[in-house]
């Protein structure tokens, strides 16, 4: 499903030059459920930004099925990740000013759907998470695990091949981290493709393959 | 377009009193812009109608009649009235349009004890004695008496009715027409009567128009003589030969004055008494002379309008930048502010332009909301050249825009995505 071929990406910090990948090499197939550990600053966010389309590499191929997403531009990028990713961002990162429906219906928005699609989907997706209760709350008067659950809803509703989340249970404690986790599983269950940036190892535990990175690779330590 | 609008009005909510920071910078730039764009179009106007004068030396006539005894001599001889008019006439055909005469000799008018006439008595200003003018039943009312030259050149702009023509400067026995100042207009007619007397003479008056607020003649003695509360009146000749004592004293004083007239010339000062010394042979009389020559006033004039229009400039352009730079520095503040929502949406499949176009239509909706209220509020309080004033605030917008948005866009064109969502961190 995606490959990824000696990526590099460097970046300037004052005069030095900080080589963050170097010559990455990675498969993830179709369904795999892989986590993603290293120290921080080893360059796991910047695999994930890029992995989402967010950023680029400064060499290297990325493949994503039969399509060169290391040779698109950015509006070609944010077609790729509006149609293929979901992306859990760190601390939950909702929109204070939008109550969770709005949150959840966010990408919906670029993607020029009537009110009725997006609202049927928008519904589709509270209740497959058991978080109907709370589309109209603002998201300021939601528990942590509450506000996890409305950052997924918003990384499912384009319904992505590919889900990516960048260290999606640091800010939870051990019962509700426990319960996405479990989400997590029946998503991957359900044919999903998730890369997960941990730290956690409970969390790298839950599943299939974990890649520790270092050095601007990574390298499986099981599979 | 949707998700646009519901952009920028959440944008909005967010940082309300940020917003409402902006809003009113903006608001009050643009009634800057309004003061500054009325007091140019004043100045400029003002410019405009003194142009013809630019450069010109002011001589003042005055007759030698002095002291009284020698003035009743004069008064005495039986030709004096064929003199003075004589002398008055090749005084105009001599020095044609340079010879001005104004004139502020009050005119008496019948009027009721009402105090709203108050301001427009003759010495109101210089602390006339009021309560007892108002007992009169004939009250000095201010007035000022033109020529026909001194018409055509101070250009007097009309609000209502028609201008002095060529037949208004000879008394036709009957009425005279007079231009009332602006503030006259809420208590008179085109076409009204007013009794009055001159020079102790009854004469009635017709209104024959109103002045335009804030216009303003200038003599020797006046610098700015403005004609808001002022009757202006021809400076008539007789052509008829006087039928009474009275009316020939009355005809004497009234040339009697009009010969104190002003010389407007450019020439050198011997050339202008070269041709006052032929004025005086050909019309034997040797009692005239130039009091003085004064290019002060109308320098003085030119270079306080000189003075105005560069305060403004500076005033505007300080003013604009100060505005601008706060106006730029808020709407970075605010999109600073907002590197972590803007990460969110490129997480959910926004592109970088859209983003630019959200922030582009607040600054729009936040310069052009207030810009249009002036606007619409200009139209219906003071309307004065409005297609200059929509065209300035169009280009005000423009600017403001433009320059807001500008160090959006060169933040946005260095902006890497990752480092937005390390923020997001």
């Amino acid at each position: 499903m995606i490959t990824l071929k000696d990526l590099r990406k460097s970046y300037e910090v004052g005069e030095r030059q900080v080589d963050v990948l170097n010559g990455l090499d990675l498969e993830i197939k179709q369904g795999d459920m892989l986590a993603i550990m290293g120290r921080s600053g080893s360059g796991k966010s910047t695999l994930l930004n890029i992995l989402a389309g967010l950023d680029t590499a400064d060499s290297g191929v990325y493949q994503y099925k039969q399509v060169y997403i290391s040779e698109m531009n950015g509006n070609q990028r944010a077609q790729f990740r509006k149609k293929h990713i979901g992306f859990i961002v760190q601390n939950f990162a909702l929109i204070d000013s939008k109550n969770v429906f709005e949150n959840i219906a966010l990408p919906l928005r670029y993607s020029k759907l009537s009110r009725g699609e997006i609202r049927d989907r928008v519904d589709r997706v509270l209740a497959d998470l058991r978080i109907t209760e709370l589309q109209s709350k603002a998201v300021d008067t939601l528990s942590g695990g509450e506000m996890q659950r409305v950052a997924i809803a918003r990384a499912l509703i384009q319904n992505p091949d590919l889900i990516l989340a960048d260290e999606p249970t640091g800010a939870l404690d051990e019962q509700t981290e426990a319960e996405i986790l479990d989400i997590f599983a029946k998503l991957n269950q359900q044919g999903k493709t998730l890369v997960v940036v941990t730290h956690d190892q409970v969390v790298a535990d839950y599943c299939q393959q974990i890649y520790y990175m270092q050095e601007g690779k990574v390298a499986p330590i099981t599979s | 377009m949707n998700m646009i609008l519901r952009e920028v009005w959440e944008s909005l909510k967010r940082r309300k009193w940020f917003s409402v920071l902006i809003a009113i910078q903006i608001t009050a730039l643009f009634f800057i812009g309004t003061l500054l764009f009325l007091t140019h179009t004043r100045i400029e106007s003002k410019s405009d109608r003194l142009q013809p004068l630019d450069e010109l030396t002011l001589y003042q006539l005055s007759d030698g009649l002095v002291p009284d005894s020698k003035l009743q001599a004069f008064l005495e001889q039986p030709d004096s009235l064929d003199q003075l008019k004589t002398l008055y006439q090749n005084l105009e055909a001599q020095f044609e349009e340079r010879y001005i005469y104004l004139f502020n000799q009050m005119i008496e008018v019948k009027l009721g004890d009402d105090q709203k006439w108050d301001p427009f008595f003759h010495g109101y200003e210089q602390g006339a004695p009021i309560e007892r003018l108002k007992k009169r039943s004939y009250k000095p009312m201010k007035a000022v008496q033109i020529n026909e030259h001194g018409f055509t050149r101070f250009s007097i702009p009309l609000s209502k009715g028609a201008g002095f023509s060529s037949e208004d400067f000879h008394y036709n026995g009957n009425t005279i027409p007079v231009l009332l100042g602006a503030k006259y207009e809420p208590f008179y007619n085109v076409g009204d009567e007013i009794t009055a007397k001159y020079i102790q003479k009854d004469l009635t008056l017709i209104v024959q128009g109103f002045i335009q607020p804030d216009t303003f003649v200038f003599n020797y003695n006046h610098p700015e003589l403005y004609l808001d509360r002022y009757i202006v009146m021809p400076a008539l000749q007789f052509d008829k030969i006087p039928q009474t004592e009275a009316d020939e004293l009355f005809q004497k004083r009234h040339y009697l004055q009009l010969i104190n007239g002003t010389i407007f010339s450019d020439e050198e000062p011997y050339v202008v008494r070269r041709d006052l010394e032929q004025v005086k042979k050909v019309s034997d009389f040797s009692d005239m002379q130039i009091m003085g020559a004064n290019s002060d006033t109308l320098n003085f004039m030119f270079s306080a309008i000189q003075v105005n229009k560069n305060l403004l400039k500076i005033m505007a352009g300080s003013l604009f930048l100060v505005c601008i730079l706060s106006i730029s520095i808020l709407m970075i503040t605010k999109f600073q502010d907002n590197y972590r929502n803007m990460a969110i949406h490129l997480a959910s499949g926004a592109t970088l332009n859209q983003l630019f176009s959200y922030f582009l239509a607040e600054i729009f909706f936040m310069v052009g909301l207030p810009g249009l209220v002036v606007t619409l509020l200009y139209r219906q309080v003071i309307e004065v050249s409005f297609g200059m004033y929509t065209l300035m605030n169009t280009m005000l917008f423009a600017v403001i825009v433009l320059i807001s948005a500008l160090p959006l866009y060169l933040q946005f064109r260095k902006l890497e995505i990752s480092s937005l969502l390390k923020r997001s961190e």
